[in-house]
């Protein structure tokens, strides 16, 4: 007898119902997850990668999802969790980003830790202009954010973005405390001497 | 005793999370008395945390191939 009863019937059902959900998820979602994640890493060809992670596994754990919490903030923690992921493997290079000494910070300062007289220091306290209304600023300001090293990004996403504690942070990429502050200041000047550099203030 | 510019680069950041003791940030507040380039990078400080915190990133869309790909995926599970 064949098996194409109501039970099969039924089968159709969830499975075309499975169909539109995963085109519903990702018209519905997508964006969200991808604009989260392209602030969160550096080029856009990893955040692709990062949001169908996340909906690849939605997808395989959904019935771990228990409905409590609406579906995006579901489908937001998995990516989160993702994104740590990534960070932490970024954080494996670290020898490698320390031991450089292409950092543009590290030209601002003579060996007795002064600032060299050769730099030159834009005045943004008293600039006559508001860089934050400026369209062309921020895009600049992007631009110089996406130079930072993989873990200088990491680090500073994790810190400023995500707002979470240097303690914190040092335990999830598995860096000493010595090395979150330099990454810190070192992408601090970085992004100083980038934005000079491309805003014109000099 | 006294702290370089590198030094008070370093406990501007520190500060941010009250991370150095009392007596480091008499020090910052005694270097900034005679430094008025790091005074500035404060003030470069304080903006850029107000721009990292702002959310200066351009809002964007998955493009509708990538999405395709991603449901495809989906429904190839």
């Amino acid at each position: 007898m064949p098996q194409c009863g109501i039970q099969l019937g039924l089968c159709m059902d969830l499975e075309q119902k499975r169909q539109l959900d995963a085109t519903r998820w990702v018209n519905n979602y997508s964006d969200s997850l991808f604009t989260y994640a392209l602030r969160r890493v550096k080029d856009t060809h990893t955040a692709k990668d990062l949001v169908q992670d996340t909906f690849l596994a939605a997808w395989r754990n959904a019935e771990n999802y228990n409905g409590t919490a609406p579906v995006l903030s579901w489908l937001y923690a998995i990516l989160k969790n993702k994104i740590i992921d990534h960070y932490r493997n970024t954080a494996n290079r670290l020898t490698d980003e320390l031991a450089s000494e292409n950092y543009e910070g590290d030209h601002y300062f003579g060996a007795n830790g002064q600032w060299l007289s050769s730099v030159s220091f834009a005045n943004w306290s008293s600039s006559p202009v508001n860089p934050l209304d400026s369209k062309e600023f921020i895009k600049i300001f992007n631009n110089c954010k996406k130079k930072l090293k993989d873990l200088q990004g990491a680090v500073f996403t994790m810190k400023y973005i995500d707002g979470m504690g240097s303690d914190k942070i040092c335990i999830e990429l598995n860096i000493s405390s010595s090395n979150y502050w330099v990454l810190i200041h070192r992408s601090k000047l970085q992004l100083k001497a980038c934005l000079e550099k491309t805003w014109g203030f000099n | 005793m006294s702290i370089s510019c590198r030094e008070a680069v370093d406990y501007i950041s520190r500060l941010e999370e009250n991370k150095i003791p009392g007596e480091q940030r008499q020090l910052l507040q005694a270097h900034f008395l005679e430094c008025p380039r790091c005074i500035e990078f404060n003030s470069f400080n304080t903006l850029l945390i107000k721009m990292l915190k702002d959310d200066l990133s351009v809002k964007v869309k998955l493009n509708i191939d990538d999405k395709e790909i991603i449901i495809k995926a989906l429904k190839g599970i």
